[in-house]
């Protein structure tokens, strides 16, 4: 299995699926948002998170009811059934520039917040580099492999993240939230903007694992998937409030890495001191998981576009551009948060929401339905040798051009 | 268990020119020469073809006999000195050669010989008729004695297999406090009896193959029908049948060759030395594979769970096995990560050690030459020689190295201040921890992995070492044995599965066996074995 494990094809199970969407929500977002929303939202921001949920739910609705109608395929495939061949590449061409950007300003984040905190002498094309080395491996190995890797990140994940808060109980005010709500809920509502588009709208990722999920595991992905909408809002919310009664409204809005400087505040007995470089390791641990979905769904959407058998000759140059693009995406980290909060919303929302909706419109409009097979086309050598065990499960058809 | 990737079979349809060059070189080789070669049918030139094929080697003994009836027919007796037992060949094979009651046979022509023997005279248990040099070969050179008869190209073989053979002893790898003191031995025979010994039962299966075409080492697959599964099953024997080699020396041989992952440090087949661990592994529906002349027994498929798992965990109390299991987890944590984490802590990360370690630590660093890392390196490897100069030394001169190591090296190097105390407590406590691993093999992985940490932590500090464990993490779970994947139960999530991993749940609470493994007869045990209270209490 190994050696050609995912090479065209693979299979996850829906809570494998359910646990990877988790890591991306928390991905890169955990450390940098609540700062963004606090700005906003002030002491009311825990609301905003909670109002993300709702907003989450809908936006994964429409994947979901895309993912009804056409359950073996992705997005790219979709896209040239419901408003052909040509539109269809032209709009999976939309998603390449989005994926290529957002895999950039995932890296961006990784070697700012590690050339800002953690090792500040190291330059950031070295972090860049040898991150993306991991991450080239992690791709290459393919989806099975990420998917599993991705299930003992989600378990130490939760761990540490449970610990971390447990050992600041001892410092958490309950009078840094009042007032409560003292402008209304228009100051909460306005905080959901920057959530909504870093990282609710980016989840369109999925639209490319969904058709991953094993067969048998369909029936129960819709309920996995909303529990996880469940928990990534609870969690974004946890967070944010624990960040508001830890470190207070006016250093959670002016700290960069929130979540890094509320975990320094960790004093248990003068013993247990410092230590949040565990969160630096649990936080490289979800954007690496975001960075390599975002990679691998950049990877195969291009493969899809262009009717390649396999998506891992891709993988390499792909990551060689997102470096360079990375390095130059923006001028420094006061810039990454005006991006972040002012445009990438609108960019997002677009991409994430906006398209995916009228691509549902036109599919129901039109009464599309297709339960064709999306795998990659086999290879033509060795009379399908590599492949043909590992479509078991999935339509056995290769996808017609 | 989807495209798994299948050694040799997935090679054989396409077969390049040099390939099958090298294979038909490769044919002229082996001992197939023989095969469908009769034997001759007068005595002499069978005696002068034996020892003209095998160089009139010493140890091959020739005794000729004549036989009591009418004709007078000679018997040709051909054997290997050492290889069988000689009391039982005088007993059971010579002395019915010349019982009287054998003139009885008189009249018999002589390719009835052989047949009558079998039945009428020989009275050892395994007996059979020979009809080509190849399985003449065969049986005389595992220690069988072969009977030729006058006029006929027909010979019979009667198993008088012994010598000398270390007896059972305690097994060296794998120490136990509770639990059976055997281990394997180097004769499969003894060692399929030890198991069959544990497992009394009809659906324990045994086939035996030979693999090695000048060792014809005898390989045998050990499963209890019913619960191993039967597509793993097929897979390893088209593995097995896939070796073509010149020569099985240990199981080692074997475990490389049927491996599906060979660039990794980890072991994806496991190897056990006590006969109970192997029954208990054939109880969860694993496979056994046994190969004669080492006590190593191979287990497939294998998951990483499994070296953490000791035999003696279910001898013991549920309790005290979990929290041994747990210390085992964390010392293997230890044993790969302590050393780069201490490097990473001084040379990079000092906040987060209490101030007053701190101090001490940057007292102790005072005046040592190197950096920390560099220090750490140099210790390690002082380490990994002691340790590998231990186990190859004469027994005589330990005490020596333990005194040179210990006393020398340990003690002076801190007190001529070329390296500082703080690192040669670190390096020995992981030394201890290694240790703690049941399993030496998954121990090796640590110990190479150390060094590449150590680099990570380096040259990055954390952020290094959160690559490294990263990178091992992508790598342990693209690993299979056999279809399954290695971080299994962990990764594809099992949930009833997790009963006997980081915990060991009471006996009572074990009622299914391990996940896609005993696919087809998942129960271990009855629901009622849950301790009730008595009633009234």
């Amino acid at each position: 299995m190994s050696k050609y494990a995912g090479l065209n094809n693979a299979a996850i199970s829906a809570s494998q699926c359910a646990k990877i969407f988790f890591l991306f929500g928390l991905g890169s977002a955990a450390l940098i948002v609540p700062t963004a929303v606090t700005a906003i939202a002030k002491q009311d921001a825990w609301i905003s998170m909670l109002l993300v949920g709702p907003v989450n739910y809908l936006v994964m609705a429409v994947y979901l009811a895309l993912a009804e109608r056409f359950p073996n395929l992705s997005i790219a495939q979709y896209a040239e059934r419901v408003i052909g061949t040509w539109a269809g590449k032209a709009l999976t061409f939309t998603y390449i520039l989005f994926f290529l950007l957002l895999s950039a300003l995932v890296l961006r984040n990784i070697s700012d917040f590690l050339g800002l905190s953690v090792l500040p002498q190291t330059p950031d094309w070295f972090i860049d580099v040898t991150f993306m080395i991991v991450v080239i491996y992690g791709v290459y190995l393919g989806i099975e492999t990420i998917a599993r890797t991705g299930e003992i990140l989600f378990a130490w994940g939760l761990f540490v993240v449970l610990i971390i808060l447990l050992s600041l109980l001892n410092q958490f005010e309950l009078s840094q939230f009042e007032p409560l709500l003292y402008e209304g809920f228009e100051r909460p509502i306005k905080g959901v903007y920057p959530v909504f588009g870093f990282p609710v709208c980016e989840f369109v990722f999925i639209t490319v694992i969904l058709p991953l999920v094993d067969k048998e595991e369909r029936p129960k992905l819709k309920r996995y998937i909303n529990w996880t909408v469940v928990l990534i809002t609870v969690t974004g919310c946890l967070l944010t409030v624990f960040l508001i009664g830890v470190l207070g409204v006016s250093e959670t809005a002016r700290s960069p890495f929130a979540v890094y400087d509320m975990a320094k505040n960790i004093n248990i007995e003068e013993i247990l001191v410092r230590v949040e470089i565990l969160v630096a390791i649990v936080w490289i641990g979800t954007v690496f998981m975001k960075l390599v979905l975002c990679v691998y769904v950049l990877a195969v959407l291009t493969g899809q576009m262009l009717n390649l058998s396999t998506y891992r000759p891709l993988v390499f140059p792909y990551s060689v551009l997102v470096i360079p693009l990375s390095l130059i995406a923006y001028r420094n980290s006061a810039h990454t948060n005006l991006f972040a909060m002012g445009v990438w919303t609108t960019y997002s929302a677009f991409q994430g929401l906006l398209l995916p909706s009228l691509l549902l419109a036109v599919a129901a409009i039109r009464g599309l339905r297709d339960n064709g097979g999306g795998m990659f086309p086999k290879l033509a050598q060795a009379g399908g040798n590599r492949g043909s065990e590992a479509d078991k499960g999935q339509g056995e058809e290769p996808s017609p051009a | 268990m989807v495209g798994r990737y299948k050694r040799g079979v997935g090679r054989a349809g396409k077969k390049t020119a040099k390939q099958s060059a090298r294979a038909e070189k490769h044919e002229q080789q082996q001992l197939e020469p023989y095969a469908d070669r009769p034997l001759f049918a007068e005595l002499k030139q069978n005696r002068q073809f034996i020892a003209q094929q095998m160089g009139e080697s010493a140890d091959v003994i020739f005794r000729e006999m004549q036989l009591m009836n009418s004709i007078r027919t000679n018997v040709l007796v051909v054997y290997v000195q050492g290889m069988v037992d000689d009391e039982r060949m005088n007993e059971f094979v010579l002395q019915p050669l010349h019982r009287e009651r054998f003139a009885q046979a008189a009249e018999a022509r002589p390719d009835e010989l052989p047949g009558m023997f079998k039945n009428h005279v020989l009275s050892t248990g395994i007996v059979n008729e020979i009809k080509d040099w190849k399985q003449f070969f065969e049986k005389l050179l595992l220690g069988y004695c072969l009977i030729l008869f006058e006029g006929t190209s027909k010979a019979i073989s009667s198993s008088v297999v012994g010598g000398e053979r270390r007896g059972i002893e305690e097994p060296k790898t794998e120490m136990a406090i509770r639990g059976p003191r055997e281990g394997f031995t180097e004769s499969i025979r003894v060692n399929t009896a030890m198991i069959r010994r544990k497992i009394r039962s009809p659906k324990l299966w045994l086939e035996q193959k030979t693999i090695g075409e000048l060792t014809q080492t005898p390989v045998c697959i050990m499963y209890i029908q019913g619960l191993a599964d039967e597509n793993v099953l097929k897979d390893l024997r088209e593995r097995l049948d896939a070796i073509k080699i010149d020569g099985v020396l240990e199981s080692g041989y074997i475990e490389e060759l049927i491996e599906e992952q060979m660039w990794t440090p980890f072991p994806t087949v496991m190897n056990i030395e006590r006969p109970d661990a192997v029954a208990g592994n054939l109880l969860e529906g694993r496979i056994a594979i046994l190969v004669d002349g080492t006590p190593f027994v191979l287990i497939v498929p294998t998951i990483m769970n499994m070296f953490f798992q000791s035999s003696e965990d279910y001898y013991q109390r549920y309790d005290i096995a979990t929290f041994l299991r747990m210390l085992r987890f964390v010392s293997f944590l230890i044993a790969l990560l302590m050393p780069s984490v201490y490097v990473a802590i001084v040379s990079y990360h000092q906040e987060m050690i209490p101030t007053q370690l701190l101090l001490k630590l940057a007292a102790q660093r005072e005046g040592v030459p190197f950096p920390a890392y560099l220090e750490a390196f140099i210790m390690e490897l002082v380490f990994e020689i002691l340790r590998e100069a231990v186990i190859r030394m004469p027994s005589a001169a330990g005490n020596t190295i333990s005194i040179v190591g210990g006393l020398v090296i340990g003690q002076s190097v801190v007190e001529a201040g070329i390296v500082s105390p703080a690192v040669v407590i670190v390096v020995s406590f992981t030394a201890i921890a290694s240790f703690v691993s049941p399993a030496y093999s998954l121990g090796i992985a640590a110990r190479l992995l150390r060094f590449l940490l150590l680099l990570a932590a380096s040259t990055l500090g954390f952020y290094g070492i959160g690559l490294v464990v990263l990178l091992l993490l992508l790598h342990l779970s693209n690993i299979r044995s056999f279809g399954i994947p290695y971080t299994k139960p962990f990764a594809p999530l099992y949930f009833k599965d997790l009963k006997d991993t980081l915990v060991r749940a009471p006996l009572w609470l074990m009622r299914e066996r391990p996940q896609k493994l005993a696919v087809n007869n998942p129960v271990r045990e009855q629901i009622e074995l849950e301790p009730r209270k008595e009633p009234g209490q």
